[in-house]
């Protein structure tokens, strides 16, 4: 029914988190191979749901990475009432999911190549959040349509070499950063005569508050996780910015099986989705919110608490051969439940 | 209003054009991609490669005090021309395309003539 990686050890789990991508990695390969429309559901930190139209990925569903919906907003490209009016108007219509993005290009209110470009480079985006984060078990699971799909969607392999074109730009940086973890903060003092920014190093900066990871700026700013992880490993390489303090994310262990996919919602503007990463929970006290940072957030609702069910501990090398290993025995499991 | 991959199609209808890509400017990722068959030619080095230039391009003319967008980037070697436009100025998150050209066979202002009418009709 699922895969499910056995826990890692705290302290080597790290350094394995590149063979726990390629556990994704493997199952998007398998569901190009079977052409599968669905979607695969990864268990992990931020995880998420990627969804898969005749093997082709057409969106990625992740509490990791701003969607498409969140980039037209947070970015000023729509207005509130501008995605309100369009939400009605398909509101009730059961292929309402597919009709949206014509819907937003037929009110003029984006071009269908604009659209089209932060759909699939969302679909990057998504997976980049996903891939470099923890994964724990990849399952397959039917869901609905989504919402502004790439159209058509992208290969598994094409996917997997964007994704290590990025994971290797990164680790070529001079000052490596870490989009999930390190907060950011413009230096007190600069040393220098003049200064040259461009208006997205800009708003980076104006919006860099020390509490902000760069995945937390994606989210304020309307960007990508990677563009904007990019753009600050810049500033870091110009001595513009500083890491003031890095996140701690707790390691997972693998969740209960038998667990549902996350209710669809419809997206819809101020919903909990916008708040500001960085500041989850505005009523409570400074204190709180200090403590709540270094939790996970934003997890998809209903997949249950991390750490609930205890696999075994233990911990061999090769562990993403073994995971590969199991790959086609819990394939047969989905197939049989199709 | 054009998909991206059918303006893919007509720029690679252009006398000599061997491959063609659109390019998201902040990841320099291909988006979509045509041609480069037998060309030899890593679009997705490519598309970063595009997207490097064009940000050196901005660079220098924001240094230099120039305020306007750059509109396009040729970069021309004995047996090709790469030609990389600004297809939609977003900012940080703008729309690039890239065009790979043979020389021996490419008629660079009816290129661009064509190109531009492209663009129009992907913004239209």
């Amino acid at each position: 029914m699922e895969l499910q990686a056995p826990r890692p050890g705290a302290e080597a789990a790290r350094a394995r988190l590149s063979g726990a991508a390629e556990l994704l990695g493997l199952t998007l390969q398998r569901c190009a191979d079977e052409q599968v429309t669905g979607a695969v559901q990864v268990g992990g930190e931020p995880g998420g749901l990627v969804h898969l139209a005749d093997g082709l990925t057409v969106a990625v569903e992740t509490p990791g990475a701003p969607g498409v919906e969140v980039q037209l907003l947070r970015s000023g490209r729509l207005t509130e009432s501008d995605w309100s009016g369009a939400i009605g108007a398909i509101a009730g219509d059961p292929a309402g999911a597919i009709r949206l993005g014509p819907e937003l290009i037929s009110r003029g209110l984006v071009s269908a190549a604009e659209l089209e470009q932060l759909a699939v480079a969302a679909v990057f985006d998504g997976t980049f959040a996903v891939a470099t984060g923890q994964v724990i078990d990849c399952r397959l699971v039917s869901t609905d349509p989504f919402w502004l799909p790439a159209v058509p969607g992208i290969t598994a392999d094409r996917l997997w070499q964007e994704l290590d074109r990025r994971r290797h730009v990164l680790a070529g940086r001079r000052e490596p950063v870490a989009h999930d973890r390190d907060r950011i903060v413009p230096v007190s003092w600069l040393d220098r005569d003049a200064v040259t920014l461009s208006p997205e190093q800009w708003n980076l900066l104006s919006h860099a508050d020390g509490r902000r990871t760069p995945r937390d700026l994606a989210f304020v700013l309307g960007r990508g996780v990677y563009a904007v992880t990019l753009e600050i490993a810049r500033l870091l390489d110009a001595g513009l910015v500083q890491v003031a303090s890095r996140r701690e994310v707790p390691l997972l262990q693998p969740l209960p099986s038998g667990g549902q996919p996350p209710a669809r919602r419809v997206p819809a503007a101020g919903d909990a989705g916008y708040a500001d990463p960085a500041y989850p929970a505005e009523a409570d006290g400074a204190e709180r919110r200090d403590e709540s940072a270094d939790l996970p957030r934003r997890r998809p609702g209903t997949s249950g608490a991390p750490g609930a069910s205890g696999a075994p501990g233990a911990s061999t090398p090769g562990i993403a051969g073994r995971w590969a290993a199991r790959l086609p025995h819990a394939w047969a499991s989905w197939s049989s439940n199709e | 209003m054009l998909t991206l991959d059918e303006s893919l199609s007509r720029v690679m209808r252009i006398g000599g054009a061997t491959a063609a890509a659109f390019v998201d400017y902040g990841t320099g990722a291909a988006l979509r991609t045509a041609g480069d068959a037998g060309g030899g030619l890593d679009l997705a080095m490519a598309a970063d490669g595009a997207s490097s230039v064009v940000r050196a391009a901005r660079s220098s003319l924001a240094q230099l005090g120039f305020a306007n967008g750059v509109e396009d980037v040729l970069v021309t070697t004995p047996s090709r021309y790469h030609l990389v436009r600004t297809v939609r100025d977003g900012g940080g998150d703008a729309l690039l395309l890239f065009v790979g050209l043979e020389r021996a066979r490419a008629n660079l202002a009816l290129s661009l003539h064509e190109i531009a009418r492209i663009e129009r009709d992907l913004a239209s």
